[in-house]
């Protein structure tokens, strides 16, 4: 008799996402589903608003990535409002998100998923956690902590406050950056980038290589690209084009505001979040032995479709990531290997940007006139790439948004990642606790949104698996979670 | 190289002996109550200096995690929060609260497999704050608020029985840990 699985996840945002994991009569996989958050009604919410509004309402969307709705409302706004802001007022939105994102991938690598490694996936879950690193190597507990102080206080320094951003307004930054304070941020990036330095030393060395297996074979699917570059493909994260990359590492170039020409969105009956796909590559499909249209966002992919890194350190990590690993790189937790590469580069783009003569000019922003207008914002975000595009009338007022952000773009491949670890992991019905928190790392890689339901100070993912027989009866019930 | 300047880069949530965390989603009606009383505290109260009130938004899990590794921690964590406790919605430890509701929950007296229904987001749950109390030696306090209902869609509008709530709640947590600093526990570090 075949059962089904349900992962649930406990605590959600609003509603709740779970996977669900159905087995044959033979106790293999037959089907996964896996449903993570959506933005019920923001759309509605901001139809007849001011346009400029937007930038300070979208920090309220999500806790984790306010910076980048921040700052890729900002850019709509600059192009609903056709101008250009000018080169001091970019670069201090670009600081603004460098240090955001160093603060976000020293959380995410430390304390989310970097238990699973430090401490082992097969750790009892009270110690694979963050205090379980700590309880192991105090020293490395004591690092992470203060580059985590350093980040928060830099973005407070830059932009007046470093939580519910502000400060990106419709052409440019509303605020400039003094001599005094450039003095006060030099030091403390310097000390992040030496952290950073330390962390994808420590990870290469220490945590990776007793993971290689694991790296083979968790979650490993076969998808297209996502990400920006620059004309001559240098990644960068808050402007440029997007390039579209196949599984064969063909890809196509696009601007912003052509991005419905090759991406459009499928619907699943059993998901209110839709999945993202390429249009033109055919079909959409999640069928593991034929996908068709998936790609997938977030640090790895944007470490497959660059051609290089914009900074030494990161081009020196990123040249050895794919001498190892070749290009397109399609294992699954490689994205917390690439999330490091990220790590470096901004540490490093943070010092390039405060010893730039730009970044204490006095001309931040220009002025804008509400008129009609349309306008595609796009920046990478932690999660993905994040896109925002508004409509206005002549008033200047919202009449349209759409917004598509990291982890919807990754959807279908959250899907089908933890499609093929479950089919990995689970044979002839047997599975464990270590078979859950594998599953778990496959989420976990793509740093979802769903993330965000940890609520557990361990950073643990909490998950609970009900078995369940075809008539709904609960056969057995196995949690991370006491 | 590290510099000496420690203390100074220690962030409010780390560096203060009170730390309030006003917990909550702006964009879910109700659920943007604690929001709205770290508002009026930040607006109307006299905050000493050995305390601050945080807008925490959707936001608190990075606080906390920050907050339990740091060297320096707080002596008193007040998290305050939009709940659904109602006896028709849960199988709650306090049924029968009315909307607009303003208590405090006693962090032992919440049962750990209470979580998925002791907050409507990703507020801490009750694991999570037993845990900062017990790992971290952190006294925490709950004071929460009774919801109306909270929107399936995006909304801004407070209902007015939680809307009135608001002034009460920051009286409250002025009057009860914003007045005397917090001693140390014996033997704390």
């Amino acid at each position: 008799m075949g059962k089904t699985i349900t992962i649930a996840p406990v605590t959600r945002i609003e509603g709740h996402a779970k996977v669900t994991i159905e087995l044959d009569d033979n106790g293999n996989v037959d089907k996964t589903f896996v449903n993570v958050v959506e933005l019920r009604g923001f759309e509605k919410f901001c139809i007849g608003r001011p346009v400029e509004e937007l930038p300070r309402i979208v920090t309220s969307i999500c806790g984790v990535c306010p910076w980048h709705h921040h700052l890729a409302s900002a850019k709509a706004n600059d192009a609903v409002f056709g101008v250009t802001p000018p080169p001091t007022g970019v670069k201090l939105r670009d600081l603004c998100q460098s240090i955001a994102f160093c603060s976000d991938k020293i959380l995410h690598f430390f304390f989310l998923a970097g238990p699973d490694f430090v401490m082992g996936p097969d750790a009892d879950y009270s110690v694979r956690n963050v205090l379980g690193i700590v309880g192991a190597n105090s020293e490395l507990g004591r690092k992470v902590v203060r580059a985590r102080h350093l980040g928060t206080q830099m973005l407070g320094i830059a932009s007046g406050k470093s939580i519910h951003p502000v400060t990106a307004v419709p052409g440019g930054f509303s605020k400039p950056l003094t001599e005094a304070e450039r003095q006060k941020l030099l030091p403390m990036a310097e000390e992040v980038l030496e952290f950073v330095k330390f962390a994808i030393a420590f990870a290469k060395t220490d945590i990776f290589p007793n993971y290689l297996d694991e790296i083979a074979s968790i979650g490993v699917i076969e998808t297209g690209f996502l990400g920006t570059v620059t004309d001559d493909g240098t990644l960068n994260l808050y402007d440029g084009k997007l390039r579209l990359m196949k599984p064969d590492g063909t890809y196509d170039e696009f601007a912003y505001d052509q991005y419905k020409d090759y991406i459009e969105e499928h619907i699943e009956p059993w998901s209110y979040l839709k999945f993202p796909f390429a249009k033109k590559w055919g079909a959409f499909s999640m069928d593991p032995d034929a996908p068709s249209g998936i790609y997938r966002t977030n640090a790895l992919a944007r470490i497959n479709v660059a051609d290089k890194m914009a900074t030494p350190l990161a081009q020196a990590e990123f040249e050895e990531f794919r001498e190892k690993f070749g290009r397109p790189a399609q294992q699954t937790l490689l994205y917390n290997y690439a999330r490091l590469i990220e790590l470096v580069y901004n540490a490093e783009h943070v010092l390039e940007l405060l010893n730039d003569p730009d970044i204490t000019g006095k001309e931040t922003r220009i002025a804008v006139t509400p008129r009609a207008g349309h306008g595609v914002g796009c920046v990478e975000a932690p999660r993905g790439t994040l896109i925002h595009e508004y409509q206005t009338d002549d008033a200047g007022l919202v009449t349209n948004v759409n917004l598509i952000v990291g982890t919807t773009h990754n959807n279908a491949p959250i899907n089908m990642s933890v499609n093929q670890a479950a089919k990995t992991l689970i044979k002839d019905g047997k599975y464990d606790q270590g078979t859950l928190n594998r599953v778990e790392m496959a989420i976990r890689a793509y740093d979802p949104c769903l993330s965000c339901a940890t609520h557990k100070l361990d950073g643990t993912l909490p998950v609970r698996i009900d078995l369940v027989n075809k008539d709904g009866d609960l056969i057995e019930s196995i949690t991370n979670t006491p | 190289m590290t510099h000496a300047w420690a203390e100074e880069i220690l962030p409010d949530h780390c560096a203060k002996d009170v730390v309030v965390l006003c917990c909550g989603h702006v964009l879910f009606g109700d659920d943007g109550f604690g929001p709205a009383v770290a508002e009026k505290l930040n607006a109307d109260s006299d905050i000493p200096d050995w305390a601050t009130v945080i807008d925490a938004g959707t936001a608190v899990r990075e606080l906390l995690f920050d907050m339990i590794l740091s060297e320096r921690r707080p002596r008193l964590v007040v998290v305050v929060d939009a709940v659904d406790l109602r006896a028709d919605a849960v199988d709650t430890v306090d049924p029968g609260r009315k909307p607009g509701e303003v208590f405090e929950i006693p962090l032992d007296e919440i049962p750990r497999v209470q979580i998925s229904e002791f907050s409507l987001h990703q507020a801490p749950t009750s694991n999570l704050l037993q845990e900062l109390q017990e790992v971290g030696g952190i006294r925490v306090a709950v004071i929460a608020c009774q919801v109306e209902s909270i929107p399936r869609e995006m909304s801004s509008d407070i209902s007015p029985a939680v809307r009135s709530a608001i002034d009460r709640a920051a009286r409250l947590i002025a009057d009860t840990y914003l007045r005397e600093p917090v001693l140390a526990e014996p033997n704390s570090t």
